[in-house]
């Protein structure tokens, strides 16, 4: 049951990133990569990664949409609706071959990750809460065991929102 | 010309102290249940900008200012640094465990870590919107 529905939801997934490519109106693509996001916070939920879903659904459908469609209305003005339609093209052809046959690759050589040594698995499902004391093993794992990441990770953070506002104060004057 | 609707004000208003709410607790049970200081923060921030979406410039600005966020933002990050440092004083390596292994509850290093986390990501990407907000209204009226 499991497996028909997240095959189901990447057909509609491939369906709604085709979308998005195709359409003349870049807010309709906006909106539709928003779907897509929501729709992949689904897909890690049902695969038993809800860390990452949240994540999805907070950053991808939220954050990235809000700038997605600033960064739109920046460049072409007010939203427009009676230029909509889907466009064909040579290049939009060649970008959708080359996106599919890249996801036929991946759907191909996924399979194989099952082989992966499970003894890191293993370790962290003994040890992980004696050693950090936190039963949501994701976070043990970027808080505790790899804590230093998380604080790269940080600085990266700090440094983009702080120019960021460098730019953003720039222009206003 | 732009009057205030009923989904309007329900979005906005009646919303965000849910989100803020379910920020707070992805934040504080980021040890025990999915959620954490990144996704916490990130939910947090969408909770500060609601309402800032739904009213006029004057009154976001009483609202939430742009100092107290980068002011929380820098405090967020020193907390973190603090964190570390502590271990140095306390084992000797930079982010290594500075609680003893013995003390119940076990995660208090996690925890601060994730509530320092939260306030920095919270409070950087909300800053950063509030900003683009200002800027894209600026262009609409210039």
């Amino acid at each position: 049951m499991t497996e028909v529905f997240v095959l189901a939801l990447l057909c509609v997934l491939v369906l709604t990133g085709t979308l998005a490519l195709l359409f003349r109106d870049l807010f309709i693509s906006v909106i539709l990569l928003s779907i897509f996001s929501f729709l992949s916070a689904l897909l890690f939920y049902v695969t038993h990664a809800p860390d990452v879903a949240i994540t999805e659904a907070a950053v991808g459908a939220g954050m990235t949409t809000l700038i997605y469609v600033w960064a739109v209305r920046s460049c072409t003005g007010r939203p427009r609706l009676q230029q909509g339609g889907i466009r064909f093209s040579l290049i939009n052809a060649i970008d959708l071959v080359l996106v599919l046959s890249a996801g036929f690759c991946l759907y191909l050589f996924l399979p194989s990750m099952n082989g992966v040594p499970a003894f890191m698995r293993d370790y962290l499902l003994e040890n992980g809460y004696a050693e950090t004391g936190a039963l949501n093993l994701v976070s043990a794992v970027y808080l505790g065991y790899r804590a230093f990441d998380t604080f790269g990770e940080t600085i990266v953070l700090l440094c983009a929102v702080t120019g960021s506002i460098y730019f953003l104060t720039r222009t206003q004057e | 010309m732009r009057t205030k609707t009923d989904m309007l004000d329900v979005a906005s208003r009646k919303l965000a102290p849910y989100v803020l709410l379910f920020g707070c607790y992805l934040i504080s049970y980021g040890h025990l249940s999915p959620g954490g200081g990144f996704q916490g923060g990130v939910v947090l921030a969408s909770g500060l900008i609601l309402p800032a979406l739904g009213c006029r410039k004057q009154r976001r600005e009483d609202l939430l200012s742009n100092y107290a966020l980068s002011l929380g933002e820098t405090i967020g990050f020193l907390l973190l640094f603090l964190i570390g440092a502590a271990g140095i004083a306390a084992t000797g390596f930079f982010l290594s465990d500075p609680f003893p292994a013995t003390i119940r509850p076990h995660a208090w290093f996690i925890f601060l870590l994730n509530l320092a986390i939260g306030l920095k990501v919270g409070a950087g990407i909300g800053l950063l919107s509030l900003l683009i907000i200002r800027e894209s209204e600026e262009n609409d009226h210039g």
